[in-house]
């Protein structure tokens, strides 16, 4: 690598700029992440990198790439393209396990179906060592970090399909507490899951189990409705445990039964000072949902906020003999999906309104 | 009917009345962010978060005759765009846009409901004409038209329309013929080219 | 992900931990000498079966484990909790 990677990067960040400079985000946090990646291309661009060698090649390809990670996110998270209702969730399942104050939910995207996936590869350390150095060179941080989701774009308003988010949500927490690594440098004491085989299949294996558990303490089942629609009956490969393995550790955490992999993530949990894995929901009864007589259910507080998730399911897959039986196939999922987008958006309108209200936002 | 009964009579409720079948969860209107909204006669309603504006796009005109898959779609010739309570949408002149009340409106088998204005915004050269049908639910899509020759600005959360409430003698089946707008709680483009009678006036012409 | 496991565990930190371990050999910035030998320290914690690998933090998560997998030996030997240029130059060795 020499001088010329970087200029080159550069000048791609230049055209990508000029593109999203445009982007309003209705948040302050992402416009303020949005000037400080300007600022901290800018201060690149206007130095001597020409005179970078070595290691401070590596450093700037890799902070030029991190500005460009950022930029590709926000760009697919103004207001307009964003699903704000469920990323409101999410947030809210976030505060319970991070500072959400510190952190930017944002998405990419996709114009593959079914591409749910959580992009790791900037955690805290990352963090803290770019701005360590950012600081001392040009003197600016950047004060977010981005958690940064992918799913499908025909798929954004789809809150049957969208639960695999909290799926990957719980791989982001995973990946920040280090849980599943830590059980894999415990088991076969190395950091490295690529070490061999088994070692890949069993580090993967437990990521995909820890987002299970982390997305049922929230949406009950609703994530294993999903993923029995599109994986149904898949047997183990490298990368994920069979579906029939996941659903049964999924039911014996919601059972409250022995569940082996629910007990050694708490034990590292525990051992992290991070909370435990737990039910945080709270049931609503199909017969006495809202639902039932077509307008948008009424939720109490975060649980049953969660939960929306589970009814709309338990809906649709009884639609052909409940209330929705008249409707074309095509409106029972219409319906479910406005309902539910509708519950949230109604819960988080009104808790704002209160707020402002009792004066706690000025 | 005994002495004492009230026989309800038709023609447009009043607050205390529309407080009443709320309260009996048989009017509903959610998010009611501020009781005040109701008025003596009428229910402020407010401009929700999602709006679609019409443009000029590459086809001359719209074609709401057919709904063939080699033609395009209605929608295509509207701009979805979002904004959160509080933030600002600009109305050109003579564009029309289409937005939903930030309620959710389920109206009982026996009420409708009349949209106008509030005369605040009516005087800016703004209109709208709408009828919801009883036992409507979802949010109210509303046209908007800026008939002036000066761009508007309003915002995301502002009371901007009325609605009058009107009780019928008899009830009605909202759902005894296919609905096409039933729980809509984002704006939604016309379905006029979705309307089954097209076919049948179409074969007119083959026979 | 949900289907297909996302699978970047490039290290991204490398670069910026060899920039402060060169600073530190060269005795340029010191700056970072406290926050590099509490990791070491808590290594070599781990090694000695002081301190439990679930209990690791997640400052120096990777730079942690990186010296009990691949430093565990001289981990063992260290004593106190401030090192040398000898100590930061081994474990530069292993991360370049």
């Amino acid at each position: 690598m020499n001088y010329k990677t970087i200029e080159f990067l550069l000048l791609q960040l230049e055209e990508s700029f000029s593109k999203s400079r445009s982007n309003i985000y209705s948040e302050v946090k992402k416009e303020q992440h949005f000037r400080e990646l300007y600022q901290l291309f800018k201060s690149i661009r206007d130095s001597e990198y020409r005179r970078l060698r070595g290691n401070e090649l590596y450093v700037h390809f890799n902070i030029l790439t991190y500005i460009f990670k950022g930029l590709e996110y926000l760009d697919n998270s103004t207001l307009n393209v964003i699903p704000y209702e469920i990323v409101s969730c999410l947030e809210k399942a976030l505060s319970d396990w991070i500072r959400r104050e510190d952190f930017i939910v944002v998405t990419s995207l996709s114009n593959r179906n079914l591409d749910f996936y959580f992009e790791s590869g900037y955690s805290e350390e990352y963090f803290q060592g770019l701005n360590k150095y950012v600081s001392k060179f040009y003197g600016t941080t950047i004060t977010h970090r981005l958690i940064r989701i992918g799913l499908p774009k025909v798929l954004a308003r789809d809150y049957l399909s969208c639960v695999a988010l909290y799926h990957e949500l719980g791989h982001f927490v995973d990946n920040e507490l280090n849980i599943s690594k830590k059980l894999l440098l415990e088991t076969y004491k190395t950091d490295n899951p690529r070490k061999s085989p088994s070692t890949f299949m069993y580090y993967s294996h437990r990521t995909e189990y820890f987002a299970d558990l982390f997305a049922a303490q929230y949406i009950n089942d609703a994530s294993d409705s999903f993923l029995n629609y599109i994986a149904y009956d898949e047997p183990d490969s490298q990368t994920h445990p069979a579906t029939a393995k996941r659903t049964k550790v999924v039911q014996e955490f919601l059972s409250n039964q022995y569940c082996m992999e629910k007990n050694d993530f708490n034990k590292v949990l525990k051992a992290s000072g991070s909370p435990q894995l737990s039910l945080r929901h709270n049931s609503i009864d199909v017969s006495n949902s809202d639902f039932i007589d077509l307008v948008p259910q009424n939720l109490e507080n975060d649980g049953q906020l969660h939960y929306i998730f589970k009814l709309g399911w338990d809906i649709w897959k009884e639609s052909d003999d409940n209330f929705l039986k008249d409707f074309k196939s095509r409106q029972k999922h219409q319906i479910i999906n406005n309902l539910i987008e509708k519950s949230i958006s109604n819960y988080t309108i009104s808790a704002q309104w209160k707020k402002l209200n009792d004066g706690t936002i000025q | 009917m005994g002495p004492f009964s009230r026989k309800r009579r038709s023609g447009t409720i009043l607050k205390k009345e529309i407080l009443n079948l709320i309260e009996k969860k048989k009017l509903v209107v959610t998010p009611l962010l501020d009781k005040n909204q109701i008025g003596e006669m009428t229910m402020d309603l407010r401009v929700g978060t999602d709006f679609l504006s019409l443009h000029q796009g590459r086809e001359a005109y719209i074609d709401s005759t057919t709904d063939e898959i080699n033609r395009r779609p209605i929608k295509s010739h509207f701009t979805e765009t979002r904004r959160k309570l509080g933030e600002t949408f600009l109305l050109h002149p003579s564009q029309t846009i289409l937005f939903s009340t930030l309620e959710y409106i389920k109206l009982p088998a026996n009420i409708f409901a009349v949209l106008s204005m509030r005369s605040s915004y009516s005087r800016l050269g703004l209109t709208v004409s709408t009828i919801f049908q009883p036992g409507y639910c979802g949010c109210f899509s509303i046209e908007v038209v800026n008939t002036g020759n000066t761009a508007i600005k309003i915002m995301s959360g502002a009371r901007i329309v009325q609605a009058r409430f009107v009780r019928l003698k008899n009830t009605s089946d909202y759902f005894s013929s296919n609905r096409k707008y039933t729980c809509q709680v984002r704006p939604v483009p016309s379905k006029a080219n979705e309307d089954e009678e097209l076919i049948k006036l179409k074969g007119l012409l083959e026979n | 992900m949900f289907l297909a496991k996302s699978t970047s565990y490039f290290q991204t930190q490398v670069p910026f931990y060899i920039k402060v371990l060169e600073n530190l050999i060269d005795n340029k910035d010191l700056d970072e000498k406290g926050g590099i030998d509490s990791a070491i320290f808590e290594a070599k914690e781990v090694a000695k079966g002081n301190k439990q690998v679930f209990s690791i933090g997640k400052e120096h998560y990777y730079f942690v484990t990186t010296l009990l997998t691949r430093y565990k030996d001289n981990l063992l030997d260290l004593e106190g909790n401030s090192f040398d240029e000898e100590t930061y130059s081994g474990i530069l060795e292993i991360l370049k």
